[in-house]
């Protein structure tokens, strides 16, 4: 993956402004988040040793904070005298991805006080008085000490995590950097796109909501402002909840339907005044967005003017309708005129603070302080370009375990088969492990505008 | 005769309204997925086709379960001072909770009903029910019929365990509620069957069609879930449930829960539709259950129940209670201070 980050200008310097953490308050971690030029271009051995101290460095963190956690290591009998160097990682003891949807019940203080026991760091007060769970988040963002952010819970039951602010800030730091610094240099007029609800508790929604601040309004673009409660995903996972909400969801629904006519609009008027455009999505909702344009006769050329196109979330259950990254790329410089090195697609998942992002030939890099692994059937690890589950240590996370073993089915590689950039990378075909959750927010947003729900 | 149908009415004649909305709810996205798929249905052809030729409808369930039959577990003596027929509500017999049949109460006496403790005989109850009936997916034929073969559906292992229960004089309803399948589950029963898959990934959970039976003990309500014997979750590679502990096969879904006393009319028959559309896939499942069953036998033949189930615990995560918690935090943040003061 070749280097274009010039980390200068307006928008760096408000991504600075906003995320960036002074250096004398770094640890390990922060020396590869904040002090790394490149996350694709670096020394690795000097990026393994600092991944290493990284993962102590959290584990210890977490010991010694956490008492779940602790307790969890004592049963194994682990504990961060065990955890030497990289070989000794597979020893640590992870917590299936599905431990963060145990919460007792959507009553806000029974979530408050699982958070509270669970959380490694101190979560704030509780001095919330109302008794819905949407208010309960509202209420987080403003009085405890960090967010609380839901997953798309279309089993039903949706997974909260709570993000302390130096989680948080590290999340949306690299985020930033990754999307907006990695492909092209985003210039001080260009404009943010995202096809979707912009209020929203969703982790990734709520990333694109805080993360694009960078962007003043009237160069960041959202389909609508309308907010994306957690009662419209229940609703839309299938979980009939009233009258009220089934009318909430016709009218977003609706809103969003005339939003791709309204974005083709916007789309052009941007080409046409040569503007620079950065749109993240969904890759079914950018392939809807395409065909309607086929269908109208509309092409652009945003890739004269520098533009990117990011999506993530996958296709899922809609894998019937998935193209070939290859042939989806060759439809977006068709279509949108953006050559495929400006074309990326992401990985990442509610409980991970960093992402994967491909190459050219679409292998997905992750970033260097995450340790990735997969695991057979009895969660023992499996040699580099084996298919299994993927589990990862994600050192950037202070205020739970970032230890975590997913649901999704990958194959690591230790080097790119695909380009020389260094570091571990995924397969582009991700699919989920068996039994696990089926859908994510991917599908919810393709439900929001296919009409495909039930109801 | 007025008196009979205020009875029947409130036992629960009609099919509750969630009920129904749920029902209607699933058959949708099982229609649309027959559509998308009609191989898998056409699949049904042969055994269908089979089942006409022995003179059975073609939803039949066609195994002889005879050497099932609970009744060669009674004696003479079984039958004799049998416990008495209740008819106060949630004590009194139900469409197929048949708890005034005579091997029902039998059988309810046999399990200690009058003798031992109400929570030892529950105990007993859900332990019986557990691993003398099995998981067989058939037409439902209610507690009577359940006892009398090697078992049923879910709900009819529930009317089983219902009718013993209120037969020994302890109190028992229904309680449907929405789940979402395991990883194991999912693999065992779905994974391999287009129909089943696609319609649970429209659904993204199971309403309705899953329940346990809440016994009142103490003047508490308890969950009871003896669906899974101990060989099928030891096959599926799951702890093996205990009494009043969650089943691990399933993840509950937090929807509004319906409970009642007895099933409504009609109720079985709803579900001889989807019994046909799905005959061949239920077919294979019953077939898989039996296979993993035999592999759960083995595993808890060699290692025994509570070994299996010590290393099945070393994934557990238990959470400390807030206290806990409070006084761990509380302990580190006075261990910081004294450390600032000593510096």
């Amino acid at each position: 993956m070749e280097s274009v980050a010039r980390l200068e200008g307006a928008l760096w310097k408000r991504t600075m402004d906003l995320f960036h953490q002074p250096q004398e308050k770094w640890k390990s971690v922060d020396h590869l988040i904040y002090g790394l030029p490149d996350y694709y271009t670096y020394d690795q051995q000097e990026v393994q040793k600092l991944r290493t101290d990284a993962i102590r460095e959290s584990f210890q963190h977490h010991y010694r904070n956490n008492l779940f956690y602790k307790h969890y290591c004592k049963d194994q009998g682990i504990s961060p005298e065990d955890i030497a160097d990289e070989e000794d990682f597979a020893r640590i003891p992870m917590v299936p991805d599905r431990f963060f949807k145990d919460y007792p019940t959507d009553n806000p203080r029974d979530v408050y006080e699982w958070l509270y026991r669970v959380c490694s760091v101190d979560i704030g007060d509780y001095t919330f008085e109302g008794d819905h769970l949407q208010d309960f988040l509202r209420w987080a963002e403003e009085r405890l000490h960090g967010i609380v952010t839901h997953s798309s819970g279309t089993t039903g039951h949706f997974s909260i995590m709570f993000r302390d602010r130096l989680t948080y800030q590290r999340m949306f730091f690299a985020a930033v950097k990754t999307l907006l610094f990695s492909i092209v240099h985003p210039d001080d007029d260009s404009h943010f796109v995202y096809p979707g609800p912009v209020r929203t508790y969703l982790t990734m929604g709520h990333w694109i909501s805080e993360g694009t601040q960078v962007f003043d309004d009237s160069h960041r673009h959202f389909l609508t402002d309308r907010e994306l409660t957690m009662d419209i995903v229940k609703l839309m996972a299938g979980q009939v909840s009233g009258i009220k909400d089934k009318f909430k969801l016709a009218l977003l629904r609706k809103v969003m339907q005339k939003g791709q006519h309204n974005l083709i609009k916007l789309l052009q008027q941007l080409d046409e005044k040569g503007k620079q455009v950065i749109i993240i999505t969904f890759p079914f909702q950018l392939y809807d967005l395409m065909q309607l344009m086929q269908e109208k006769g509309i092409t652009l050329s945003m890739g004269d003017h520098n533009g990117v196109i990011i999506t993530g979330g996958g296709w899922k259950i809609y894998e019937d309708k998935k193209v070939s990254p290859q042939t989806f790329s060759g439809m977006v410089e068709e279509m949108l005129g953006v050559p495929p090195e400006h074309y990326k697609d992401i990985y990442g998942m509610s409980e991970m603070n960093g992402l994967g992002m491909d190459c050219e030939k679409r292998y997905k890099h992750l970033h260097p302080w995450l340790y990735p692994m997969v695991l057979d059937e009895s969660n023992q690890p499996l040699p580099y370009g084996s298919e299994g589950r993927l589990a990862f240590l994600d050192p950037a996370s202070n205020s739970y375990p970032g230890f975590i073993i997913t649901g999704d089915k990958v194959k690591l590689y230790e080097r790119c088969p695909g380009c020389d950039a260094p570091g571990l990378v995924l397969d582009s075909d991700i699919s989920r492990m068996a039994g696990a959750e089926a859908k994510g927010c991917g599908n919810l947003m393709r439900g929001l505008i296919a009409q495909e729900l039930k109801g | 005769m007025l008196q009979k149908i205020r009875d029947e009415l409130d036992k629960g004649f009609f099919m509750p309204l969630p009920l129904i909305k749920n029902f209607m709810g699933t058959v949708g996205p099982l229609l649309y997925v027959m559509g998308k798929n009609p191989g898998a249905v056409m699949g049904n052809v042969p055994v269908w086709m089979h089942r006409l030729k022995q003179v059975k409808p073609p939803w039949a369930h066609l195994d002889d379960e005879s050497a099932y039959d609970s009744r060669q577990l009674l004696t003479p003596e079984d039958y004799q001072d049998l416990p008495p027929v209740s008819h106060k509500k949630y004590l009194r017999p139900t469409r197929l909770c048949e708890c005034d049949a005579p091997e029902i109460r039998a059988m309810a006496k046999k399990l200690g009903a009058g003798t031992k403790s109400d929570e030892e005989f529950i105990r007993s109850v859900f332990y019986f029910v557990k691993n003398e009936k099995k998981l067989v997916f058939k037409p439902m034929r209610g507690a009577l019929g359940t006892f009398r073969s090697k078992g049923g559906v879910c709900l009819d292992q529930l009317s089983l365990m219902a009718a013993l229960l209120r037969a020994g004089g302890i109190s028992a309803r229904y309680r449907l509620y929405a789940l979402a399948p395991s990883e194991q589950m999912y693999d065992m029963m779905i994974r391999d069957d287009p129909l089943l898959r696609e319609t649970l990934e429209m659904l993204g959970f199971l309403d309705s069609l899953h329940g346990e039976v809440e016994a009142l003990l103490d003047g508490r309500w308890i969950a009871l879930d003896a669906t899974f014997s101990d060989d099928l979750e030891a096959g599926m590679g799951l702890p093996v449930t205990r009494f009043g502990e969650e089943p691990t096969w399933r993840v509950r879904v937090a929807t509004g829960d319906i409970r009642f006393e007895g099933f409504p009319f009609l109720f079985k028959n709803a579900l001889i539709p989807v019994a046909l559309v799905l005959r061949n896939t239920i077919d294979v499942v019953n077939q898989k259950l039996d296979e993993t069953r035999a592999h759960g036998w083995e595993i808890l033949d060699h290692m025994g129940v509570e070994a299996y189930n010590q290393q099945k615990a070393e994934m557990k995560i238990d959470v400390p209670s807030l206290s806990e918690v409070q006084a761990f935090r509380k302990k580190k943040e006075q261990h910081v201070s004294v450390d600032a003061d000593t510096a």
